[in-house]
């Protein structure tokens, strides 16, 4: 019977998948602008703790390690700055995304919605509250290196292309996490743990030889190094190093996506 | 072409059980091998109990799952109400919950721009709208969440039986939602326990049960598989014969035949107002205590009021029989018990063995159920039946109620759609004080299918009625109804025996009663108090076509008091005149508001009767015995129920009151019916003073008027004589016959019956208009009276008194009815022979006008008293009283001269 379509859980086709989202865009921001109202409704600051809350954590890792540094004070605060902007939104996104559906399981019950919109939700809300706190530090590394105006560009395409990573991780965490209920508090540790070994408030020079390669495996890596490259040292990165990121993003992408297709239709039994 | 399709799905859940420290993963198959199609348009209802799977199949169709096995195809936008929560977020107001909600049913935002008015309009939570959905009542966001729901546009609407929250208006207006979606061509499906909005809404059930899709059919026959199943299952039962089948169900007991449910809704249950409180037998809590084999005994419990009911329920031969006994604890009362039966729209017509009628087709659009047969007749069955055309074929039922009840018919509102047959039973709790376990049966007997129902009522009929020609009996527990041509002469209780025992009044309405009929003009029944150690023994027979016989007497079985019984006719209005074997008269007197107004008294043995104008009703004549020291009254009864009464008593004089072991026959009547009018003698003659004012000698009394208001009141002015004890007066114990007759002068004549005696009152107007009595006593022999009166009964709206030097206030009335008058003022000691007056002042605003009554000299010695009346005569009464008279001889004596001025004083 041709009349009769497939209902809308389960499609395999990605191309489909993308028209959903944006058929159901609309409701995609809602819920982003929803949860970043959320995040900050009742306090005092508001929105600004999307630039105090990282310039807090900068300041207390500068305290505490400019000592090791050989830069100056206000050199080294601008250095970690560089990378906690990054860091912050790629652990709270995916700490986000991995609840989401637990979270917002009454949405599940109730709308026939493409489920993948409800992670995507949690990552643009964490991105939208990077982008707000960066844009407001943007000013100081211009300062710095007046020229990185002209690598705007290069420092978007690194955002997009982290974005989509976080997407992809954030994609699956959501649904294993619903599968595998551990996850969820495995994952402060893994996040600290993780946040050791990226060069957020270090450099790579700055370790020991022998260890350098357990940072080097890390995906995250490769993208605060090009971004910090980009805004601290006014340098730009190697093709090389934007293609390892393409390379890098699509298949976290296409990872997170098979697994979120393999388990989205059983997820309202588990929920 | 189907819009939903479901072929051979499957659908399994993995739960994880936790037991006994074992974890264990089971799957568990909500759905299996469901096979259905809906067709654009259709309103489907699901049913079936908690985790049947009705949920699962919402949520297949939503989208929201996918089958494991079988196939699901969906042809549309769905929208629904899945659940209770919504999907709203709590921390965002109404209004911002609106364009999420739309957006996530895939609206885009000028889609919801459009719509948000219309939502927030059908919502109506007024400003609460702008608040966060968090401090929503339940039924806020139901309504909400209904509204948005029902205005994204939906090509299927799911709704998960959340409607129930709502309060009563906003479910009306989402059936009417409902409906006008159904209109527009909407497939709608929904999942409810509410089988009156299923059967309002859609035409299609589907009925789940553990996964399975067991009935999919029209409502009625789905429904009433579906009650078969639900509830707890300890208060279940059914019982078959044939295509009859019967199915008790947690206090309600549903009836099928051929698969059709005719008492839909609640079914036949029973409601008792036990201290005030309604209760419903649905709310107890009921299990089988016994049964199979065509009996099935049922117990439930219900903790407050600690009630228990026991139902017995057994079938044969078609004929349902269905028992009620209600027991409490100490101090309980039952104060009224009613067996309801709901019954489908499909029945038609209904009889009861005198009357039939037919149902409106359609009901009413307002919540008050209407009535087909009055309250407070007695019916002893009632039936309903489906016109032969309709395409349902129902069969007939008759409905059986065994004791005293009140059967009632209703066309129930729109919204139950269903026809209600209530037997009312009023309990009267005779042991109330004594605080020991109480019991109350209430019986009936439903049969089904009686091919001609209304010829098995006549033969019901015919079980407890007596016919001759023109003339009809009907024993009725404890009344009995007298026909003639097709009227019926009696009203309200008809003819009914009561009598005082032991400190209270019994009435044989109240008794159980046994009955058998002799042949077909005698009927004998016997009816007993359950408090009593008698019983009363009722023989009726017709011995001609216009003439009937009842005995009624009493069979004790042990010693016990009785001080009087009376048997009362209460007859129709239309009658307008009675008569004795010596005195006839009109009804004047209106009903009163709450006592029987004696008209007429009567000697022992004699004849009382009763006479229409015309010849629109038959005369009746009830003879009775002397024998039996059985005597009459006539008279009216109060206004509800404003009959004309015949009593029939029995006093048993002091120190003869023992009624001892075995049958004392009590009263024998003879009740004849003659179609000559009895010839009614007018007694009134009347004087008119000037264009205002004139009197009125009006059988024994004579009162006065102005601007054709009665001054005087009941009595008015009248004599009374005590003899040996007791008090004759002037009017109702005497016979008057007017003698002469002028415009300023009136002569009549009365004769005690009881006493060798009569009167002669003569009326008269004097040159200065006032009013001259002159009354003369004529004795046929000496007698020795205690008292001699002359009484003027004024209206109780005049408040002041004076005269004789004094004068006061009439204060309130005092006592009861029967009891002493009041006497407010006496003349103190005797007085010279001279004329004396006592005048009345104006009443209330001066309203009426004052009046003097005056004594000649020529008096015998007495006094004038100053009297309020009891209660039940309400009047001022100004009295010329002679005490400790002495022997008057046989002859002629003067007893009263005196005057009356009204008017202008």
């Amino acid at each position: 019977m041709e009349s009769i379509k497939k209902p809308l859980g389960v499609r395999m086709d990605f191309k489909k998948r993308v028209e959903d989202i944006f058929l159901y865009g609309h409701a995609l921001w809602d819920l982003a602008f929803k949860q970043l109202k959320a995040k900050y409704a009742g306090s005092f600051l508001g929105v600004f703790w999307a630039i105090v809350n990282p310039l807090l954590v900068a300041l207390a890792i500068t305290c505490v390690f400019s000592g090791f540094s050989r830069m100056s004070v206000g050199h080294y605060s601008l250095f970690v700055l560089s990378g906690i902007f990054l860091w912050m939104f790629f652990s709270c996104a995916l700490t986000e995304a991995s609840s989401v559906f637990l979270n917002q399981a009454a949405i599940l019950r109730q709308f026939n919605i493409p489920k993948e919109i409800l992670p995507l939700s949690s990552i643009l809300a964490n991105f939208l509250n990077f982008m707000i706190g960066w844009i407001v530090v943007l000013p100081l590394f211009i300062i710095q290196h007046p020229k990185i105006i002209f690598f705007l560009p290069f420092i978007l395409i690194v955002l997009l292309l982290f974005l989509f990573l976080t997407w992809g991780a954030g994609l699956a965490l959501s649904v294993l996490n619903v599968f595998v209920r551990d996850l969820g508090h495995l994952l402060g540790v893994i996040f600290m743990c993780w946040f050791w070994i990226t060069p957020v408030f270090y450099s790579l020079d700055m370790l020991p030889v022998k260890f350098r390669w357990i940072v080097a495996l890390n995906p995250v890596t490769l993208y605060v190094i090009d971004f910090r490259a980009l805004v601290f040292y006014g340098q730009i990165p190697s093709a090389f190093s934007f293609f390892l990121l393409f390379l890098l993003s699509g298949l976290t992408l296409m990872l997170g996506l098979l697994i979120f297709a393999r388990f989205e239709s059983n997820l309202l039994k588990r929920i | 072409m189907p819009v939903v399709q479901f072929k051979n799905v499957w659908e399994m859940y993995r739960i994880k059980f936790f037991q006994r420290r074992r974890t264990a993963w089971e799957s568990f198959w909500a759905l299996k091998d469901v096979s259905f199609s809906v067709e654009k348009g259709e309103t489907l209802g699901i049913i079936g109990e908690n985790g049947a799977g009705k949920s699962t199949v919402l949520k297949l169709i939503a989208g929201l799952l996918k089958s494991d096995r079988g196939q699901v195809g969906i042809e549309g936008r769905v929208s629904g109400l899945l659940e209770l929560g919504a999907g709203f977020q709590p921390e965002l107001t109404g209004e911002e919950n609106i364009f999420l909600s739309g957006g996530l049913f895939g609206l885009n935002k000028k889609q919801i721009e459009e719509r948000r008015d219309a939502i927030i309009r059908f919502a109506a939570l007024g400003k609460f709208i702008h608040a966060p959905v968090k401090c929503y009542s339940q039924g806020m966001f139901v309504r909400l969440a209904f509204a948005i729901a029902v205005h994204v546009d939906p090509d299927i609407l799911l709704i998960d039986d959340t409607l129930a929250v709502g309060d009563e208006y906003f479910q009306k207006k989402c059936v009417q939602k409902i409906f006008e979606l159904k209109e527009q061509g909407k497939t709608i499906l929904f999942v409810t326990h509410d089988i009156n909005l299923l059967r309002q809404l859609c035409c299609r059930v589907l009925l789940f049960k553990e996964g399975r899709l067991i009935k999919d059919g029209p409502v009625d026959l789905v429904v009433s598989a579906f009650l078969q199943n639900i509830g707890e299952k300890k208060g279940i039962a059914g019982l078959q014969e044939g295509p009859l089948k019967i199915i008790f169900n947690n206090g309600r007991l549903f009836i099928n035949f051929c698969d059709v449910l005719l008492t839909p809704g609640l079914g036949a249950h029973m409601v008792l107002r036990v201290d005030n409180k309604w209760v419903s037998s649905q709310e107890f809590d009921w299990e089988v205590a016994s049964g199979g084999e065509g009996l099935w005994v049922l117990r439930g419990k219900l903790s407050s009021p600690a009630l228990t009911q026991v139902w017995k329920i057994s079938l044969r031969n078609s004929c349902i029989d269905w028992q009620v006994e209600v027991e409490g604890p100490r101090n309980f009362v039952v104060q009224e018990g009613c067996s309801n039966i709901m019954l489908t729209r499909g029945f038609t017509h209904w009889m009861t063995t005198l009357e039939q009628g037919e149902f409106l087709s359609q009901g009413q659009a307002s919540w008050n159920w209407q009535a087909f047969l009055g309250n407070n007749i007695e019916r002893k069955a009632l039936g309903v039946k489906a016109e032969t055309t309709s395409d349902t074929n129902l069969a007939p039922l008759i409905f059986q109620q065994s004791g005293l009840c009140h059967a009632q018919i209703f066309n129930s509102d729109d919204f139950l759609n269903c026809r209600l047959l209530q037997f009312k039973t009023t309990v009267f709790n005779e042991n109330e004080d004594l605080g020991i376990v109480h019991r109350h049966i209430f019986s009936g007997k439903i049969l089904c299918a009686v091919p001609e129902p209304e010829k098995f009522l006549r033969q019901i009929q015919e079980e407890f009625v007596l016919e001759k020609g023109a003339l009809k009996c009907v024993f009725d527990n404890g009344r009995l109804m007298v026909s003639c041509k097709g009227v019926t002469l009696t009203k309200g209780d008809h003819a009914s025996v009561s009598f005082f025992a032991n400190g209270r009044w019994y009435s044989s309405t109240y008794a159980q009663w046994e009955f058998k009929k002799e042949s077909a003009t005698k009927l004998i029944a016997r009816g007993f108090w359950h408090n009593l150690p008698l019983s009363q023994v009722w023989e009726i027979e017709i011995l001609n076509e216009s003439e009937f016989r009842v005995k009624v007497g009493l069979d004790l079985s042990q010693e016990v008091d009785i001080e009087s019984q009376g048997m009362t006719f209460r007859c129709l209005s239309q009658y307008g005149y009675w008569f004795t074997d010596v005195d006839r008269g009109e009804f004047l007197n209106d009903f009163g508001e709450v006592f029987f107004d004696v008209v007429q008294r009567c000697i022992c043995g004699g004849v009382v009767g009763l006479s229409a104008q015309g010849d629109s009703l038959p005369s009746c004549e009830i003879k009775f015995s002397k024998v039996l020291n059985n005597f009459a009254k006539i008279g009216n009864s109060d206004f509800s129920y404003s009959a004309r009464e015949l009593k029939i008593e029995r006093v048993e004089p002091e120190g003869r009151m023992k009624f001892s072991r075995g049958f004392t026959p009590c009263f024998e009547l003879s009740v004849a019916f003659k179609n000559e009018p009895i010839v009614f003698l007018k007694m009134r003659a009347e004087i008119v003073l000037d264009e205002n004012k004139k009197i009125v000698f009006d059988n024994g009394c004579v009162r006065l008027f102005k601007k054709g208001k009665e001054l005087t009141k009941k009595h008015a002015f009248y004599t009374s004589l005590r003899y040996k004890g007791r008090w004759h007066d002037s009017l109702l114990m005497a016979q008057w016959e007017i003698l002469e007759n002028n415009a300023r002068f009136i002569r009549a004549r009365g004769r005690w019956r009881e006493l060798p005696m009569s009167q002669i009152w003569e009326i008269s107007l004097d040159e200065q208009m006032r009013v001259f009595f002159n009354v003369r006593l004529i004795l046929d022999q000496g007698l020795a009276f205690e008292r001699l009166q002359t009484n003027l009964m004024l209206s109780e709206e005049y408040l002041k008194w004076q005269g004789l030097g004094a004068e006061g206030a009439f204060p309130d009335f005092r006592g009861d009815i029967d009891d002493d008058w009041d006497l407010i003022w006496t003349e103190d000691g005797a007085k010279e022979k001279c004329d004396r007056s006592i005048g009345v002042a104006s009443g209330v605003d001066g309203a009426l006008p004052p009046i003097v009554f005056s004594l000649d000299a020529n008096n015998r010695n007495g006094c004038l008293n100053i009297v309020n009346s009891d209660l039940y005569f309400r009047g001022r009464i100004l009295q010329y009283l002679t005490k400790n008279a002495a022997v008057l001889d046989m002859g002629e004596h003067s007893y009263f001269t005196g005057r009356i001025v009204f008017g202008d004083v």
